[in-house]
């Protein structure tokens, strides 16, 4: 590794490699002095062996001497004079020149090495000894030479008188040597112990570089690690997106977003497996691939931005609990990118977004826009009515729903109490789908058709009970939606109207309560197949009291209604009986000359038949068959204004439903009116309707009240 | 709201009262509410539905009918805790019917009890509840569903 | 640039052939199953394949592993419909590069084909 490679950690990489050279320095230079210590502490050894040499060597001529006198064998004292002088002489030539010595005796085989002592005061005392030892050698030498057999006593007292002599000096030379060479032993010591104490010194030294410079450099770092930790904390706090890391085992990084924590509601994300936290989020098939797809990112080989459309996790619905017990979905939206470390990718960054609103809102306005395509049919039908007209259909209508509901409310539980509600909700609905088809309110008259329907089941099964209403009851939530949707487009159109007030429609609105009678008779007529023509007379504001306005209305709305469907026949039956194939319908509305006002409907049709109704009152089990024989035909007649009555020989969507004249007769005896019925076979059928000119009540409810309505045949 | 997956809820309710109690429960005709009314007797068992349809479906009852049901489990500890047990094990089977009867589009959540007044549950302004009158023996209990 | 185009879709082909950046290619070839496909890349050592996943004769993860076998250095852009999410990760687990999901547009062929060949 070079030096420029490693960064900030160069300077202490330095200081520890000056601090390994410096105590290999020193180690070095201690062993070689320590060795040329030893070596020299050896010489002072030996130069103080030569000291005592000198006093050996005296010693051993005075011994030989004592055995020359007594004439004793010599050998082994000469050997011992001989030894002791060469032993001298060798260590005495080493310390001047350098050279070999042995360790004990002169014939020890074991060697020292001796250098040449080197110190002024040393060499004067080896030099000093050597010239002395110059007489030795001279004296000595040569009886040495002679050998033990040629010795005689008189060389030995030459030479004691001579050693004795000298001796003393030469043995102050070498002490003096010895004391010189210890001296600068002592001496190298000495500087080796001061090398060492300063190494030691710069070691120290060398440590408070480290402890200060670095240390302080290397908290600087851990400061600025920490700096950029908390910044990094800082940004995963507030983050708006969920992040985090993924290992290529899928195990999620121990650092990660506060948002990831709130998205997913769960704080235990520090090395979970990525399955862990997708499980209850997703399908496991979904789960599988979305690994699979984070797999592709750890290869290699797949370009990035080429596989992103295949991210399963791009955007998903979840259903997380809240502490409420209640669900909260949440549009996540998943992102993977690779993270390269040295060129390799190493890491995958995800990244969640909580796009919930984002959706929500999309959905909105997709639902809108599919609401706001529904409503321009309606819309088309509310901007042809007049606003007043429309208010009092929605008014009446959830005037009807509430009644339904709070009689649902109050069920009693028994088949009886049921089945009379069926029968008024029959009416109520029935009433409200008369409105709607006049007013052309077309998906509130589908809607209370299918409730007709679900009405009808009802009544035909043979047990009802609470629970066979449920369907009824969806419906009734449905109608309850429509109206509602449908109050909210006309206060909508009332603004637009009102900002525009000028371009409101200048045609006499009044007239517009009635006008619809005129759309309904078409389209009953073209939806039965007939031709009807429609006569109108005093059915404008100008004759109708405003308190009778929607009574008239209602009221004429369904006898016009009945009159197309069940009194005008179809054009070639017309023919058949002589008459015009085209029938007519009139709504006449006066006011008469006893201050009662009078509705007349008269239609030029099949009129009624008693037998019709007897049958039809047979099958629909409105009486027994003994009833209907003591039957007057009045009273036979009267049977079309029970509810459950039907006339109409199959049930559509105009007629049949059997309450039609019930739901009348009920709202001219809430008036306190009159209606009276007249007929002529084949000739046609005549309705008056008489009003107190004193209006009393102009209630809402649908309560039953006592009949007063009569039958005439004429 | 189909009338379907009302039923699901309903047989769920009648399923527990037959099987665990042994005795029908009667159901009586449903009714709307506006979803700010909460029809709420002593103790509540709700589960919360997502999915396909959102909102939530609760089982409410009066203490005395829940102590009478403890009673038909054969449990004679008839204290608060037991009570709250037996309105969440309604909403549980409840629950559970769903589950297997909805369908996967349908998420349906574990049961919340609440004693007392429903006051903490929000539901959306514009659409309306079903109530399903429950009636068992003498008492009177409620099945709500309230669904987008 | 060696272009090899594997589609059993004519209209696909045409489309691919038509593209800006497929001018600046040579487009060496054109197959309409897996088998084809192979033998195609033996005899004209394409630089970059387009492939389709749903083929007759030899689906496309068999016929990229026998492209990969013959050419390994071969780079394969997987042209498939989105429907068929694991077989498209399948394709490109065992050595496709790229993918485009079916219908594509002439921009976004374009910008896959410049993907691919960024680092030649």
């Amino acid at each position: 590794m070079l030096l420029h490679d490693l960064g900030k950690y160069r300077g202490i990489v330095a200081a520890i490699t000056l601090f390994l050279v410096l105590d290999t320095c020193v180690l070095a230079l201690n062993y070689f002095v320590s060795k040329e210590i030893q070596q020299e502490t050896e010489s002072v050894n030996l130069a103080g062996r030569q000291g005592m040499l000198t006093q050996k060597l005296l010693k051993s001529l005075y011994e030989l001497q004592d055995d020359l006198a007594v004439n004793l064998d010599v050998t082994e004292n000469f050997q011992e004079f001989a030894d002791t002088f060469g032993l001298f002489d060798v260590t005495l030539v080493a310390l001047k020149e350098g050279g070999m010595v042995p360790v004990t005796d002169i014939n020890d085989t074991e060697m020292i090495e001796v250098k040449p002592v080197n110190s002024e005061a040393a060499m004067q005392s080896v030099d000093a000894g050597l010239q002395l030892w110059q007489q030795y050698r001279e004296i000595l030498g040569p009886i040495i030479s002679n050998g033990s057999k040629q010795v005689s006593l008189l060389d030995i007292h030459e030479s004691i008188a001579t050693v004795k002599e000298t001796n003393a000096t030469l043995l102050k030379f070498m002490n003096d040597l010895t004391r010189y060479m210890e001296q600068q032993a002592n001496e190298k010591t000495q500087m080796l112990q001061y090398v060492e104490a300063a190494a030691v010194l710069a070691a120290i030294l060398n440590f408070f570089v480290i402890m200060f410079i670095f240390v302080g450099r290397l908290k600087k770092n851990d400061e600025e690690l920490e700096l950029a930790q908390k910044e990094n904390s800082e940004i995963l706090s507030t983050v708006k997106e969920g992040l985090f890391l993924l290992d290529q085992e899928l195990i999620i990084g121990s650092q990660y977003s506060r948002e990831l924590v709130n998205i997913f509601g769960r704080e235990d994300l520090d090395g979970k497996k990525l399955a862990v936290l997708l499980k209850d989020m997703v399908s496991d098939s979904e789960l599988q691939l979305s690994e699979d797809y984070i797999g592709l990112l750890f290869k290699e080989h797949v370009n990035e931005n080429l596989i992103q459309s295949l991210n399963p996790l791009k955007q998903i619905e979840v259903n997380l609990l809240s502490s409420s017990g209640l669900f909260e979905t949440k549009y996540l939206s998943f992102q993977f990118n690779r993270v390269r470390v040295n060129k390799l990718v190493s890491h995958v960054l995800v990244t969640v977004m909580d796009r919930t609103i984002e959706v929500e809102l999309e959905r909105e306005l997709e639902e809108a826009k599919t609401k706001a395509k529904g409503e321009v049919d309606s819309l088309v039908s509310i901007l042809s009515i007049e606003k007043s007209a429309f208010i009092d259909f929605l008014d009446k209508a959830s005037d009807g729903i509430n009644l339904i509901n709070e009689e649902l409310k109050s069920s009693n539980q028994d088949h009886q109490a049921y089945m009379a509600k069926v029968v008024q909700f029959q009416r109520i609905i029935h009433s409200i789908k008369g409105d709607a088809a006049a007013l052309e309110v077309s998906p509130v008259e589908k809607k209370t058709h299918e409730m007709e329907d679900v009405l009808t089941e009802i009544k035909n099964s043979d047990e009802i009970s609470g629970n066979s209403f449920l369907p009824f009851t969806v419906k009734l939530d449905e109608l309850f939606s429509q109206i509602g949707s449908l109050r909210l487009l006309s206060e909508q159109i009332a603004n637009i109207n009102d900002q525009h007030s000028d371009i409101q429609p200048a045609a006499t609105p009044n007239m517009q309560s009635f006008s619809e009678i005129n759309t309904l008779v078409k389209r009953v007529a073209e939806d039965e197949n007939k031709m009807v023509n429609l006569v109108t007379q005093g059915l404008d504001s100008h004759h109708v009291p405003p308190a009778y306005i929607r009574k008239v209305r209602e009221v004429a709305v369904q006898l016009v209604r009945n009159a197309v469907v069940h009194g005008i026949e179809e054009p070639n039956k017309r023919v058949e009986l002589g008459k015009s194939p085209q029938g007519t319908v009139k709504a006449l509305f006066q006011q008469k000359e006893d201050g009662n006002y009078s509705l007349i409907i008269v239609d030029d049709g099949a009129g009624l038949s008693v037998n019709r109704i007897k049958r039809h009152a047979l099958k629909n089990d409105l009486v027994s068959e003994q009833d209907i024989e003591k039957m007057s035909n009045a009273e036979i007649l009267n049977l079309i204004f029970q509810p459950g009555f039907s006339t109409a020989s199959d049930v559509s969507m105009h007629a049949g439903r059997g309450v039609g004249l019930d739901v009348i007769k009920q709202s001219v005896v809430e008036a306190g009116g009159k209606m009276k019925l007249s007929y002529k076979q084949n000739k046609g059928c005549r309705f008056e309707i008489i009003l107190p000119g004193k209006i009393t009540t102009t209630t809402k409810t649908y309560n039953e009240t006592e009949q007063n309505i009569g039958v005439e045949q004429v | 709201m189909k009338e379907e997956q009302l039923q699901v809820f309903i047989e769920g309710t009648k399923y527990f009262f037959s099987t665990f109690a042994g005795q029908q429960v009667d159901v009586g005709v449903p009714y709307l509410v506006s979803s700010d009314t909460k029809v709420a007797f002593d103790y509540t068992g709700i589960i919360g539905i997502a999915g396909a349809r959102k909102g939530c479906v609760y089982f409410s009852a009066p203490g005395r009918l829940l102590a009478k049901l403890l009673q038909a489990l054969g449990e004679e500890d008839l204290e608060d805790d037991n009570l709250c047990d037996v309105v969440g094990e309604v909403a549980n089977t409840v629950s559970g019917n769903a589950r297997r009867d909805l369908g996967p589009e349908f998420v349906i959540s574990v049961p919340v009890i609440v004693k007392g007044q429903l006051e903490d549950i929000k539901l959306p302004r514009e659409i309306r509840s079903f109530v399903i009158p429950i009636t068992w023996g003498q008492d009177k209990a409620a099945l709500v569903i309230c669904l987008e | 640039m060696k272009l090899l185009i594997v589609d059993d879709s004519n209209i696909i082909r045409r489309k691919i052939r038509r593209s800006n950046k497929v001018g600046d290619l040579e487009v060496v070839g054109s197959a309409c199953n897996g088998l084809e496909a192979v033998e195609l890349v033996k005899q004209t050592q394409p630089d970059l394949i387009t492939m389709d996943l749903t083929m007759p004769e030899m689906d496309g993860i068999e016929s990229i592993e026998k492209i990969l076998e013959v050419k390994p250095d071969t780079r394969i852009l997987v042209v498939s419909a989105l429907a068929d999410k694991a077989t498209a990760i399948r394709a490109l687990t065992i050595g496709a590069r790229g993918f485009i999901c079916k219908p594509f547009t002439e921009d976004e062929l374009n910008d896959a084909f410049e993907q691919l060949l960024e680092d030649i």
